[in-house]
């Protein structure tokens, strides 16, 4: 499709060129209304976890990595990602 | 299943694949997210009845549906990112630009933008006769594509071969 090279974009947009199609995917995902709703509704105990899964994968010096299950992945799982970080 | 013959060389060893490998629980079985340096990374699906036993032999049944090609090249993928024939380098999204333009179009329109209004923020020149120029169209097929991939035209994306 033309016309979006002649864009100027604010720089936060262009570094999200730099993301993978996976990457991508996730920006689209965390702007669904309904996506959002989850996580907005979403208690204390399940940001904790989000919280603590994003501070292992950070700070774990292990090679391995295990996050144990999320309290919203059964309502997270039919949209086709792995888990993340709040939107 | 009993196999026919040996399984050959392929042992579960997920953390041998990769410099960094993440283990997620879920529901069904665990997703695992295999990360090496310079390279795509893998995620493999492990359903909680059917993992390999660590360190046993496994083999990879690809079932003739009508997705078969897809599974090939998932399992052609899967053998490369493990270590057997060719690495598989991480290459950069072609589409990825289009999409960026594409988010940043639909976050102005969600914040109340209009097109025209976008467009006088992101287009240099603005266009003289902006209601039958070819960028509007062009900015409106983008929004429009921008829409459909939030409803969920993002799992295009989440394919071995993502499409645009």
């Amino acid at each position: 499709m033309p016309g979006y090279n002649r864009l100027r974009l604010p720089e936060g947009y262009h570094a999200l060129a730099n993301l993978n199609a996976r990457g991508f995917a996730w920006e689209w995902l965390r702007r669904n209304p309904d996506f959002r709703s989850i996580w907005l509704s979403a208690g204390a105990t399940a940001r904790r976890a989000a919280s603590a899964a994003d501070a292992a994968l950070r700070r774990s010096p292990r090679p391995q990595v295990n996050i144990p299950q999320h309290p919203l992945a059964r309502r997270w799982s039919p949209w086709g990602l792995t888990f993340r970080s709040a939107p | 299943m009993r196999w026919a013959a040996s399984a050959g060389d392929l042992r579960f060893h997920p953390e041998r694949w990769g410099d960094r490998v993440v283990r997620i629980a879920s529901p069904t079985g665990s997703h695992l997210l295999i990360r090496r340096h310079g390279a795509s990374e893998l995620s493999l699906w492990l359903p909680a009845r059917a993992e390999p036993i660590p360190g046993g032999s496994f083999g990879l049944y690809l079932h003739p549906d009508t997705n078969h090609v897809d599974r090939v090249r998932a399992a052609s993928n899967f053998r490369r990112a493990i270590g057997l024939g060719l690495s598989i380098r991480a290459a950069p999204f072609a589409q990825a630009h289009r999409h960026a333009a594409m988010l940043c179009l639909y976050d102005l329109a969600q914040a109340g933008a209009s097109l025209r209004d976008i467009a006088a923020q992101l287009l240099e020149p603005m266009p003289d006769d902006w209601r039958s120029s070819s960028e509007r169209s062009d900015l409106r097929r983008l929004a429009e594509a921008a829409s459909e991939m939030v409803a969920g035209g993002y799992r295009q994306l989440l394919g071995s071969r993502p499409v645009s």
